[in-house]
């Protein structure tokens, strides 16, 4: 009896790793991966950068990248981005909380799908942002 | 003697008792020490824990002052008039209007200043609200690190400690205009304010000084003077930009459970090192007084009991103690039966007769005069005997003097045998004759009281001596005269005693007899008889 309670609890204890968020890729193929400093040198030059915040709404409260216009993954889709996003080759940022979080990935594929060229992943997110101490704002 | 006795001890007590004393002295020394290196660390440890948080707590400060660097840029009023630095008076007012403001009405942040700079960091606008703070640049330093950086650094918050005017402020520079850097903030606080935190963090009294000594703040339950043996005080001093002290944290710690601690462990090692140095002391006295100490008492007893009777010099000492003296007792009783046979040799020769072998005249009067002492105090009587031979000259002069002296040899010889035939009245012992000198001989009769049976003793003797003596296969005839003197009848002295014997024995050569009780006559003319 108590050796099968043993197996189904070491059974649960590995498919649970199967429930985890993913970690992000390395890399998404067709789109330029950059860091914090990378982001600021874009947002200082033209032409301008826009920044899509991938997060749910309600993780702005903990701050956000000045200039960065909330779009979560889940919305993110090829209409959704052409109401945000002025022409295909307009220069876009996407980030989410970091590399622990899947969003910014899934929807800079989903942007690069729908035809967008001048994309940029920012993978370390809002954790790399604050910890290397830029400013950011909060709602 | 006891003086002896004492130093010996004393010599070795003193030693251990000393030994002892350095080791409580170094005890009390250590446990010094340990107290003194206890508090150093715990000091330490105090410090660095202010240190701690003390840069916390202007963490903290920084990013209060950067919240509301961002608060103040998220008003569009503030932003547009900043950008087109067209109207100040909104920017005054905006700024102004802070220290009414969640940050510093909270106390979160003791505000002094706000400034506004341009991006080259040239100040062009400030708050009109300030204590005591003149206008202008306050903190040089930190302008010309944050111009100094390039690309995304001067994005970056920046703050410092610096002092002016004696007062240390803190201020922190946060870029306005987002990511495209239009300007800085510079938010000047009162540091000192934040840092009064410490005193819950920490749970312990602070105190916080300005450079010159100033106290701004100090904890309720800050200690009194009167007890500074229970009080440790830790000082941290916050530096500024350029290394200079900018404020004094104090931090006071309660030490009297350390310190009662302390005593504690003072008071137990005192006593287990007190008892281990008795216990040391008590050993080595009990080991020294059975190894040494006492074979050395018996040694010097014995040693005295030698000197005062030297007969014992023959009965050997017995000791044990350590090796050496054991070694030393053998060989002083080996030395002691050397002494003790040339003793008896000696005074073989002093007390002898080396022709007869009896007692000679010196051993003789000895033996007398003990006697007499001991007779009068016990009131017996004894007799003694003066013995001279007659025609002994004769058989000298004609047969020679080894004749004479074979004859004297056999005369004594003959004395001795028939003194020890009538040994049931003369109880006869080798003292009892002796030869005084020539051919006079004389034999004290301790147990002889009456005159007939010294008498009787006399007569014996001169009846053995008419006998012929065989002198070189030749047949020799002597005689003897006795004179008997009796004591105390005759006199209560040695001298008076023989003197009467003496004249007795004269007498004595007059009789046929040969022999002559001493008479009322003698004794008087001895000088004592009768008084």
């Amino acid at each position: 009896m108590r050796t099968g309670f043993l197996i189904i609890a070491l059974t649960a204890a590995a498919s649970a790793s199967a429930f985890e968020p993913p970690t992000a890729p390395p890399a998404v193929a067709g789109v330029r991966t950059i860091d914090a400093e990378k982001l600021i040198e874009l947002a200082q030059r033209p032409p301008d950068l826009l920044m899509i915040d991938s997060r749910i709404a309600g993780n702005r409260k903990h701050g956000y990248i000045e200039g960065s216009i909330s779009l979560p993954d889940v919305a993110t889709d090829c209409d959704s981005l052409a109401r945000t996003i002025p022409a295909l080759d307009t220069q876009a940022l996407f980030y989410c909380n970091g590399i622990k979080c899947g969003r910014s990935a899934k929807a800079v594929t989903v942007a690069r799908d729908c035809g967008y060229q001048a994309l940029y992943w920012f993978r370390g997110g809002f954790e790399e942002w604050k910890e290397k101490g830029y400013p950011f704002l909060r709602d | 003697m006891r003086h002896h006795l004492t130093s010996l001890r004393t010599a070795l007590g003193l030693p251990i008792l000393l030994m002892g004393l350095l080791a409580m002295i170094s005890v009390v020394v250590t446990g010094y020490l340990y107290r003194q290196m206890a508090l150093e660390s715990q000091q330490l440890a105090l410090q660095r824990l202010a240190a701690l948080e003390a840069y916390e707590v202007l963490e903290q400060a920084t990013d209060y002052a950067a919240d509301l660097a961002l608060a103040l840029q998220h008003e569009s009023k503030f932003r547009r008039a900043f950008l087109r630095r067209a109207d100040d008076q909104t920017l005054i007012e905006l700024i102004n209007d802070q220290f009414r403001q969640y940050f510093h009405t909270t106390g979160l942040l003791k505000l002094e200043r706000i400034q506004l700079f341009d991006s080259r960091l040239s100040l062009f606008l400030e708050s009109s609200e300030s204590t005591f703070l003149s206008r202008g640049v306050n903190c040089p330093h930190l302008l010309d690190s944050a111009l100094a950086r390039t690309g995304p650094e001067r994005l970056k918050v920046v703050s410092q400690l610096c002092v002016a005017g004696n007062r240390p402020l803190h201020m922190v520079l946060a870029p306005v205009g987002g990511l495209r850097v239009a300007g800085y903030l510079g938010v000047i606080t009162d540091p000192a304010r934040p840092l009064r935190s410490l005193e819950q963090a920490l749970g312990m009294p602070v105190r916080i000084q300005y450079p010159n000594g100033d106290t701004v703040y100090r904890s309720p339950a800050w200690p009194s003077e009167a007890f500074p043996g229970n009080t440790l005080i830790a000082h941290y001093t916050l530096k500024g930009a350029m290394g200079e002290p900018a404020i004094r944290i104090s931090l006071a710690s309660d030490i009297s459970p350390l310190n009662s601690l302390l005593r504690n462990t003072r008071r137990i090692v005192l006593s287990i090192a007190g008892m281990l140095a008795l216990s040391v002391m008590l050993i080595v006295f009990w080991t020294f007084r059975h190894t040494t100490l006492l074979p050395i008492y018996q040694l010097r007893e014995h040693m005295r009991e030698v000197n005062r009777n030297r007969s014992q010099l023959a009965t050997p000492v017995k000791i044990r103690g350590i090796r050496e003296l054991e070694d030393m007792a053998t060989d002083f009783n080996a030395m002691a039966h050397e002494l003790s046979g040339l003793y008896n040799q000696l005074e073989q020769i002093a007390y002898t007769d080396a022709l007869t072998q009896l007692p000679n005249r010196v051993l003789f009067y000895d033996r007398l005069e003990q006697l007499a002492k001991l007779c009068q105090r016990e009131e017996s009587h004894f007799a003694l005997l003066m013995i001279d031979l007659d025609k002994f000259k004769q058989v000298n002069d004609t047969l020679g003097h080894a004749a004479g002296d074979e004859l004297l040899r056999q005369v004594a010889e003959r004395i001795r045998r028939t003194l020890r035939k009538s040994d049931t009245l003369v109880r006869f012992t080798e003292n009892t004759l002796a030869r005084l000198g020539g051919d006079e001989f004389s034999a004290i009769l301790p147990h002889v009281t009456r005159a007939e049976d010294a008498e009787m003793v006399a007569e014996k003797l001169v009846a053995s001596i008419r006998r012929a003596f065989k002198i070189g296969g030749q047949p020799v005839y002597i005689g003897m005269s006795i004179g008997i003197s009796l004591f105390p009848e005759h006199g209560e002295d040695c001298d008076a005693l023989v003197h009467c014997a003496d004249l007795a024995m004269y007498a004595a050569k007059r009789t046929e007899k040969g022999y002559a009780l001493a008479t009322p006559f003698h004794a008087e003319d001895s000088g004592t008889y009768g008084d």
